[in-house]
């Protein structure tokens, strides 16, 4: 016999008062194992999602232009592919295609589609794949089912189905740049046969992007695409075999994907056309003399990108820089008032060190400078210029806004004239052989050079000027010495500056260099070929090109961007409480039923410790049968939660995609963790029990656990009261203005405890004193609360437990969000387009243009304010997934001036500085950190960035790693799941990107609306409602709230329990009592009166106590923030609270009516 | 040599009205083997002496001397060990631990001391037969009269051979019969183990057999002839 043996034998002994105990503490282990199971759910869910969408595609290679398909089969031919790799697809991928089915009575647009481009080799990478997709024909598409619901197509009756489908058309040269096109940039594949539907599974639902939204997909041959892409007007290369992704599968080796993505850069042989590189060897010899040898490396592009431009001169020192331009107008200022000035010249500017150009004089062209400027002969001519006369250059500048050009001039001085030799034969335009060489019969000179400007499809290969495909009207200025000029020359320069006077004038962010020239002495193509992509390899830096490894990324991301686990621990708190409250309770009974037992054996002898030491094996063997009940109960109670958040709380995560997942370490750690915390709680009850007198356990006459009268803490109650109340004032007042995040809702838990703890101690004081005080007046009412006083923990924690839940669902629901003006500054709509707008739909001008009619316009109190669009991952709280390349927003000056009228409503800003918040995106700082403003929900929860001034870094996949400065937080807009950041900012970040893709809009009705959609159809424009949209972001919170609220009632329930477990131990205490109020005349009636009475009354004040705290708590957040009291609701569940308690309070009271209470006084 | 010698033994409560002073200056010295009955109306502090005697309790004042060490100099540790090895305690309830059959509560008091061996459980036997319930050991106390339950509590009494044995009402929930049969075994046993005795009770019949007999009255010790 032993302590151990004891302990097992009164385990079983006081098996029915232990159960009770078992089932607390399995409540307790079940919502702890429930909510880590949760978190499991949500990570596994969100993984799953990620392997499901990706399938077999570990890595892929994206490009900004397109490249050879067959760069999948030289990497195939690598050691590394056998190695590494398994799988490999080319696919052009279009995230912003439209798609419009025509239907006999309506057309049905849909934006935001992604566009595949198929080989059959792709479906190899979905493990879901049964082989039964049809091969598609050049004219037909397969669908995946979020496309077919959206336009009510069904699988089994797809005949006739018929779609048109919009590609973005693949310009040469970006639309913001002057000469790029901003109008017709879609290119329509039509009557496109729909052969089959994908279900929204597996690659039906591939997107590069983490997110549990199954996107909208069409699949289509990829050779369909590519001719429909290379029969665009605007093609800037033949698209016919080449792709602009490549999918990749891996080996699955002991090699992580990041360090594969490395390997498999460094084992890629692109050429330079697979860079969006141009080299040409340009030679002119006449009667075997060479005038100019050499190799020109130009981009796809027009312009070379900086950093491409940078590894060129790294790779070729010895290489001349040359930045072409065109200029609008040149004319001598002399003649101004006179004569017509050169119409569309080419101007580069070379340095003339490296470049030697021949003077009329015969010397060669000495350097120029600032505003000098080399006309050449033939332009010298023509404007009857000398040296020394005044040139001036009018031309569009580099960039637009709006898809306006803007022409200005630069006036410039004659300081040589360029000596060109006119050919004899003009040069020859061969479609299949490109440009063939004009024929001279005097010696051509090095000017005589019209690959100073690199080729441009549609411009350079054009048979006249009026020809050219340019976004503005050129015939009504062409001379006939212009079409002269360019029959015979070309796109020789008509005149030449220094290169600082022209990156001054004309360097953009697309670039400022338009060529190479690499003299040809020693080399060869494929030498500079070899030698630059080498160059390339070594820095691991391949222009456009970029190996990402997209499976590794999403898996990082479906980390979540909440702790889903500690999510659920925080909401499932109060149940958590409230069980453990209940074990308390239960422990406390079931040690007072067994006092005498325990005074038994420290009578005999036993140590206080070694009692306890008995107490706790047998409280171990409880706990550990109660965890072990909890984990298969806490399995149950996430099913419950998983339910819910499929169902009742789907908003909290947008779609219902969470399945039961349960991690290895998951139910040992729920386990670990109930058994902990109610080892503690028990642990806590069993050391408070030994300050008992061995005679008041013997006798059974317990001490209350309390706080004695004549204690230190006594004593200093009401310091602490105060000390409690002010710390949670100062914290209150600290979270609504100052904090931010989970400190913010640290402090605010926390204050409200401290208010919660001031006012329990006081109401434990309070209580005491009634236990002890004279009743006055004696009646059944006095009674009842004078018998609340007896025992003042135990009332103390009851009145605690329905406090705690007052106070939170209370408190909670003051936090509840209505879309507010704020949150929209009164836009009624937001908009998004697949393809950019340039048109400024703010202006009657833009509206015109873009309603297609002189008389079409918006109302004149509409107002449409545009905004960049950077792709990326939606970072709102509707996107479960850590975001790490959030989209980004460029916001116009225009937009800046719109919210400096104080009298508009405006948006609302927490801890952000000035009247117009969205100045401070214009600020500077030292590093160069670009100034950010982002709703304070993303900015907090999906970025976990806190407050302004704080720098963080975004890596983007598009080769970018930009630093932000946080300058604003925005208060519950519509405008989540982004980062704003200034036009000018956001054109510096991400020059490739042109025109505006996203509208803030007031308009006057939804006529509007509807007239803008059939207008900016093809650009798949698609308005939302903006209190819609922000309703669906709010309730993301609601929800949570909602769920939190939920558990709360769950914990009251359990709290209601306890209430009957110590309703029902204190009549059975007080058996004796009532038989003899019973005996000298009191009815079963008035003594069940006089129980309810006590019991409603330590319901009431609990709830008096939470509604106290919650009140205290949230006063500051109603005049700093963001509260606002459903009262309503409210009402309804306070009431139902009441009706709960007093409902267990009377079923409890009932027993009186059952308890033998006359016999009890005869056994005692 | 005296067992128990107490001197000037004072012991006050506070209540919420005041302090109460239960015992003012009680005097008694008990020979080791020999008996004291003490008796007295409610609440005249009897059970105060002996539990204090029994080290349950301190005193406010005076000199309590057991088996010639003052025993609230030790720490709760040492206590709860002299108390093991040195007293045994009867009371007016037994508090038999319900989940234990009567042999395992007799033995109780050595699984205090460490663990319980043959010798143990031979000596609980043994006095269980000497308590007249030989054949009752593997009852629990739910399947035992309420004499049978007191005898078995005076059996754990002297599991390990106390010196001293302390009875606070021993008879007052049995009927006379009983009662009698079991103040009996009481004075039996101290005589035959040599054992001093001290018993806290209402009943005369019993307190007439006890060699000293004194009445605590006023917080004070008369002596009964």
């Amino acid at each position: 016999m032993s302590d151990f043996w004891i302990a097992i034998r009164s385990l079983t002994f006081h098996r029915q008062v232990n159960l009770a105990i078992v089932l607390g503490v399995a409540a307790a282990t079940a919502v702890l194992t429930g909510a880590l199971i949760v978190g499991d759910s949500m990570r596994g869910s969100l993984r799953d999602l990620t392997l499901e969408r990706l399938g077999k595609i570990d890595l892929m290679i994206v490009s900004e232009g397109f490249f050879r398909e067959d760069l999948a089969s030289d990497l195939e031919q690598t050691d590394l592919f056998r190695s590494e790799l398994e799988l490999a697809t080319p696919v052009i991928f279009f995230p912003n295609g439209t798609v419009e089915q025509n239907q006999s009575e309506s057309t049905k647009n849909l934006g935001q589609v992604t566009l595949l481009g198929i080989q059959s080799t792709f479906w190899q990478f979905d493990d879901h794949f049964t082989g039964n997709l049809p091969d598609m024909a050049a004219d037909e598409v397969i669908i995946n089912q979020v496309v077919a619901d959206d336009l009510g197509l069904d699988k089994d009756n797809l005949d006739g189905a018929r779609l048109t489908v919009g590609v973005p058309k693949q310009a040469l040269l970006a639309s913001d740049s002057s000469l790029g096109n901003k109008k017709d940039l879609v290119e329509r594949i039509v009557d496109l046969k729909v052969v089959g539907i994908v279900p929204a599974k597996g690659l039906g639902r591939f997107g590069l992007h983490p997110t549990q939204i199954a996107p909208r997909l069409v699949y289509l041959p990829i050779a369909a695409m590519q001719d429909a892409l290379n029969d665009g007007m605007l093609k800037y290369k033949d698209t016919r075999q080449q792709a602009n992704m490549l999918l990749l599968a891996t080996r699955k080796t002991d090699a992580s994907d990041t360090e594969i993505a490395t390997r498999v850069s460094q084992a890629l042989s692109p050429t330079l056309g697979d860079l969006g590189l141009n080299l040409k060897h340009v030679v002119r010899t006449f009667q075997d003399v060479t005038v100019f040898d050499y190799f020109s490396l130009s981009s796809d592009r027009l312009v070379l990108p900086s950093s491409t431009a940078d590894s060129i001169r790294e790779a070729f020192p010895n290489a001349s820089e040359v930045f072409t331009y065109l200029a609008n107008d040149m004319i001598a200022v002399k003649n101004e008032a006179k004569s017509a000035g050169v119409p569309f010249s080419m101007v580069s500017a070379v340095d003339l060190e490296s470049i030697a150009l021949p003077s009329v004089s015969g010397k060669s062209v000495s350097p120029l400078t600032g505003n000098q400027i080399a006309v050449n002969s033939w332009t010298a001519k023509d404007q009857n210029l000398e040296l020394g006369d005044t040139v001036r250059l009018a031309f569009f500048e580099p960039e637009t806004t709006h898809g306006e050009e803007t022409e200005i001039s630069h006036d410039f001085i004659v300081a040589d004239i360029v000596e060109v030799t006119e050919p004899t034969e003009p040069p020859r335009v061969d479609r299949r052989q490109g440009i063939q060489p004009a024929v001279f019969s005097d010696a051509p000179t090095r000017a005589n050079d019209p690959d100073f400007t690199p080729t441009v499809p549609g411009l350079t290969d054009a048979d006249s000027i009026e020809r050219w495909d340019l976004p503005f009207e050129t015939a009504d200025r062409i001379r006939p010495q212009d079409d002269d000029y360019w029959t015979y020359f070309r796109t020789t320069p008509k005149a030449f500056v220094s290169l600082d006077t022209a990156r001054e004038l004309w360097a953009s962010r697309f670039g400022d260099t338009t060529s190479f020239q690499i003299p040809a002495a020693g080399w060869d193509t494929a030498k500079i070929s070899q030698k630059l992509i080498s160059q390339f390899r070594q820095q691991n830096d391949w222009p456009g090109l970029q190996v990402i490894p997209i499976k590794a990324n999403g898996l990082r991301a479906s980390a979540g961007s909440t702790p889903f686990d500690a999510l659920f621990l925080s909401l499932s708190m109060f149940v958590i409480a409230a069980a453990l409250a209940l074990v308390s309770l239960l422990f406390r009974l079931a040690f007072q039923k067994r006092s005498a037992e325990m005074g038994t054996l420290l009578a005999i002898g036993f140590r206080q410790k070694q009692v306890a030491r008995i107490w706790m094996l047998e409280m171990l063997g409880v706990c550990l049968t109660g965890s072990l009940l909890g984990i298969f109960l806490g399995i149950g109670y996430a099913s419950l939660m998983i339910y819910g958040l499929k169902t009742w709380w789907v908003g909290a995560i947008t779609t219902p995609f969470l399945n039961m997942h349960i991690g290895s370490f998951t139910l040992p750690l729920g386990m670990g963790l109930g058994l902990l915390i109610c080892g503690i709680t028990i642990g806590w009850s069993i050391r408070s029990a030994r300050k008992q007198s061995v005679r008041g356990l013997l006798s059974g006459q317990l001490n209350s656990i309390s706080i004695k009268p004549d204690s230190r803490l006594a004593k200093s109650a009401k310091g602490i009261v105060v000390g409690c109340t002010v710390l949670a004032v100062i914290l209150t007042s600290l979270a609504a203005t100052q904090l931010a995040g989970e400190s913010q809702a640290g402090a605010f838990m926390a204050s409200g405890f401290l208010i919660l703890l001031a006012a329990l101690i006081w109401i434990h004081q309070y209580i005491a004193r009634l236990g002890q005080s004279k009743t006055q007046a004696i009646s059944l009412t006095s009674l009842a609360t004078t018998h609340a006083g007896r025992n003042p923990m135990r009332s103390t924690l009851t009145i605690g437990l329905v406090a705690v839940a007052s106070f939170l669902i209370l408190a909670i629901s003051a936090f509840r969000l209505s879309p507010t003006e704020q949150g929209t500054a009164g836009f009624n709509y937001l908009a998004t387009t697949s393809q950019p707008v340039f048109a400024n739909l703010d202006t009657a001008l833009g509206q015109r243009e873009v309603l297609l009619g002189t008389d079409d316009t918006l109302d004149d109190t509409s107002r449409v304010l545009s905004f960049r669009f950077k792709e990326g991952e939606d970072a709102s709280c509707n996107n479960p997934y850590q975001s790490s390349q959030p989209q980004v927003l460029g916001v116009t000056q225009a937009t800046m001036d719109y919210f400096d009228d104080s009298s508009q409503a405006r948006f609302s800003f927490s801890m952000t500085s000035g009247d117009n918040p969205w100045r401070q995106l214009n600020t500077t700082s030292e590093d160069g950190a670009i100034p950010v403003i982002i709703d304070k929900n993303t900015a907090w929860y999906s970025l976990k960035v806190y407050t302004p001034g704080t720098e963080f870094t975004v890596d983007f996949d598009s080769g970018e790693s930009l630093t932000f400065r946080l300058v604003g937080l925005l208060n519950n807009s519509v405008l989540q799941g982004m980062l704003l950041i200034s036009e000018e900012n956001f054109t510096k970040a991400f020059p490739e990107l042109s025109g505006y893709r996203t509208f803030l809009m007031k308009l006057k009705d939804a006529g509007e609306v509807d007239q803008l959609t059939r207008a900016l159809s093809d650009q798949g424009f698609d308005a939302q409602d903006t209190e819609r949209l922000l309703s669906g972001y709010l309730a993301v919170q609601n929800t949570y709230l909602s769920t939190f609220q939920s558990l709360g009632l769950l914990g009251l329930l359990l709290g209601t329990l306890g209430l009957a477990a110590v309703q029902l131990r204190s009549i059975l205490e007080r058996r004796q009592e009532l038989g003899l109020m019973r005996a000298i005349g009191f009815t079963k009636a008035q003594l069940a009166q006089m129980i309810m009475t006590e019991n409603a009354w330590l319901l009431m004040v609990g709830m008096g106590i939470g509604i106290l705290a919650a009140l205290v708590t949230t006063f500051p957040h109603y005049v700093f923030g963001d509260a606002s009291m459903p009262w309503q609701e409210l009402l309804g569940m306070f009431t139902a609270i009441a009706f709960v308690g007093l409902l267990t309070t009377w079923l409890a009271s009932r027993s009186i009516f059952r308890a033998p209470l006359i016999e009890s006084l005869r056994t005692g | 040599m005296n067992s128990i010698s107490v001197k000037n033994l004072t012991k006050k409560f506070t209540t919420p009205v005041g302090s109460l002073e239960i015992l003012a200056g009680v005097n008694a010295e008990v020979e080791q083997g020999g008996n004291l009955a003490v008796v007295g109306p409610s609440g005249s502090g009897k059970s105060t002496f002996l539990h204090i005697v029994g080290t349950l309790d301190h005193p406010s004042d005076g000199v309590v001397s057991v088996l010639g060490e003052n025993p609230f100099e030790l720490p709760e540790q040492k206590l709860a060990e002299f108390r093991n090895q040195n007293i045994g305690f009867v009371f007016q309830d037994h508090h038999l631990l319900p989940q234990l059959t009567a042999s395992e509560n007799v033995v109780i008091p050595a699984v205090a001391g460490g663990k319980v061996n043959e010798a143990h459980r031979n000596r609980a036997a043994s006095l269980l037969q000497r308590v007249g319930l030989g054949d009752r050991g593997d009852h629990r106390p739910a399947q035992l009269s309420g004499g049978e339950r007191q005898r078995v509590a005076v059996a754990r009494a002297l599991m390990n051979q106390p010196s001293i044995l302390l009875a606070d009402e021993p008879t007052g929930s049995l009927d006379r019969a009983n009662a009698e049969s079991i103040g009996q075994l009481l004075l039996d046993l101290q005589s035959q183990d040599d054992v001093t005795l001290v018993c806290v009770t209402h009943n005369d019949d019993l307190a007439q057999r006890f060699d000293q007999k004194v009445r605590l009255e006023q917080g004070q010790f008369v002596e009964l002839k």
